[in-house]
């Protein structure tokens, strides 16, 4: 991908004030960041803080209200369609055709994205051996179990060699054996292709891999750093409101965790309720 | 500037592509569905056509027995493409349930070369369908010139873009399984109904020659009987417009609906 000229290094991914508001309600209020190209970047929040609203703007999906994003310098509402060919998604849910074949699934979106017909052959075979479905080929997505979906959208995702991986909730209700396969080969790959990683997760032990994380919530980010940074920042916080001594017994047990610092700047609240007594009463609703 | 454009062209075309190889393939796969789908019209034809022509006899005003097949014949194919072109083209809601249509709608394409994809795709699989009954009409003392099937064939190419269109159009009310029987029983199944596929417009009281009237699918297959019964002498009786009268209609439809599905895809996210 071609880069814009007059300008040094540009960002992977920058962020710069972004708004989005969904009827009356501020999905995205007021949100920077940037990403260094060839770091893997988690955003880290509880549901519904606005991190997959944040992951559809900078993938040209929903245009944003307010503020700007740009990839590789490409702002992605004036240039989406250079920001598109630049990218490599894994969605949330499904995306996949489950009546075509792996082989298939490949084939289509290697025509989508531009790629030489010569070489795509090739490439969907090195794709598919790299996540370990290359016996699987010629089945039908039907017959795949959810693991091996989620390692195939991960292989369709960078068969264009994208410069920037965008990941949402890659390892939602996966296996941990899946869970480990998918971040060695995002590891694998950024060795390899140098290749960006751009991750929502609201796993603590995912977060911790990542060499950056924003922590958001209520559409904006309420902290940033690499995870020892967020880490030692909040030890220091509690020990001044002297909560490290009323919890002395657990933070004797071991270091600090993620999730510590998650939950002391996020709060204990359920995020995607009204109130603590509505989602009381409506889990006994259900049940 | 120009190389962006072509560039951009590049990534539309093969979007079309894409759109048109992914439901051919699907539907070549689908033994059973191809079966079935051919079967129904078919069962239509003979059940109905042998039925009513028979019920007919003897009134002098209608057509009898192998000449009721003939004028039964343009509309089972009329009825076979419309029922096609719209389920081809509603299953864009399945592409949207099982999240394949994110793939789609995130790729480096524009939304019309999304749209051109699955009219092209949906009306190649309604035309396959419509096309298999041809020979059939050789029983029933048909015969088709060059001319007469190019003309059919174009008659049929203008109700598959104008009806895969039109599923377009009309996919998002039958997101639900109530909405999809609610479209099919007081839309769909009315188009076909009110076509004239049974019975010449002519024959109908005054307010259901209205409707009859409304109905695109009307002027598509009055079209076809045109064109194959312009040497047999009980023509008059079964065509109702001129055949550039029908073309204009079919085809205007056909644009018109083109359009509204550009519209409806583009908010489509």
């Amino acid at each position: 991908m071609s880069r814009p000229a007059g300008q040094g290094q540009v960002q992977a991914v920058e962020v710069e004030g972004l708004t989005k508001r969904f009827g009356g309600r501020l999905a995205v209020d007021g949100v920077s960041f940037s990403v260094r190209s060839g770091e893997v970047f988690g955003l880290l929040g509880p549901n519904g803080a606005g991190k997959t609203t944040i992951m559809r703007i900078i993938s040209t999906l929903t245009p944003p209200d307010g503020g700007s994003a740009s990839i590789l310098g490409y702002d992605v509402v004036r240039h989406s369609r250079r920001v598109r060919q630049g990218i490599g998604l894994v969605f949330q849910e499904p995306s996949l055709d489950h009546r075509m074949t792996a082989y298939e699934n490949l084939y289509l979106h290697g025509l989508l994205y531009g790629m030489g017909l010569r070489d795509l052959k090739g490439r969907i075979g090195e794709a598919l051996e790299f996540v370990g479905l290359q016996d699987r080929a010629r089945s039908l997505v039907r017959t795949f179990s959810g693991g091996m979906r989620r390692r195939l959208e991960l292989a369709r995702a960078f068969l264009h060699r994208p410069d920037i991986l965008i990941l949402d909730e890659p390892t939602v209700g996966l296996d941990p054996q899946s869970r480990r396969a998918i971040w060695d080969y995002i590891f694998h790959l950024r060795a390899r292709d140098r290749v960006t990683v751009f991750v929502t997760t609201h796993y603590m032990d995912e977060a911790e891999k990542c060499d950056r994380v924003a922590i958001i919530d209520g559409g904006r980010v309420v902290a940033m750093g690499s995870p020892s940074e967020l880490k030692t920042r909040v030890r220091a916080e509690m020990a001044d409101r002297g909560e490290i001594v009323e919890r002395a017994e657990r933070v004797e047990r071991g270091p600090l965790t993620l999730e510590d610092v998650f939950v002391n700047i996020t709060g204990r609240e359920l995020r995607d309720s009204g109130s603590e007594q509505q989602s009381f009463v409506r889990m006994k609703g259900r049940r | 500037m120009t190389g962006d454009l072509r560039l951009a062209l590049s990534y539309d075309l093969r979007t079309v592509y894409v759109m048109w190889l992914r439901d051919v393939k699907r539907f070549l796969r689908e033994k059973p569905r191809v079966l079935a789908m051919v079967a129904q019209p078919v069962l239509y034809f003979i059940i109905l056509g042998y039925g009513l022509g028979n019920e007919f006899r003897g009134d002098e005003g209608f057509l009898v027995g192998q000449e009721y097949m003939q004028f039964l014949f343009p509309g089972v194919i009329g009825m076979t493409i419309l029922f096609a072109s719209v389920y081809a083209s509603v299953a864009i809601i399945w592409d949207k349930e099982f999240g394949f249509m994110k793939e789609i709608l995130a790729a480096p394409s524009s939304r019309a070369s999304i749209v051109l994809g699955k009219v092209l795709g949906g009306s190649s699989l309604a035309m396959i369908q419509g096309a298999i009954l041809i020979p059939m009409a050789t029983y029933w003392d048909i015969h088709f010139t060059p001319a007469s099937l190019l003309k059919v064939l174009g008659f049929m190419w203008l109700i598959a873009v104008a009806f895969t269109s039109f599923g377009l159009v009309i996919a998002p009310l039958m997101q639900s399984h109530e909405g999809f029987q609610v479209v099919m029983s007081f839309l769909i199944l009315p188009l076909f109904l009110l076509s004239g596929v049974f019975f010449p417009v002519w024959t109908a009281p005054e307010s259901m020659k209205i409707m009859m009237k409304a109905d695109p699918l009307t002027y598509a297959i009055d079209g076809m009987r045109q064109v194959l019964f312009k040497d047999v002498t009980w023509i008059e009786y079964v065509v109702s417009f001129t055949l550039a009268k029908d073309l204009a209609v079919i085809a205007g439809f056909a644009v018109v609906v083109l359009a509204a599905a550009f519209l409806v895809m583009r908010r489509m996210d």
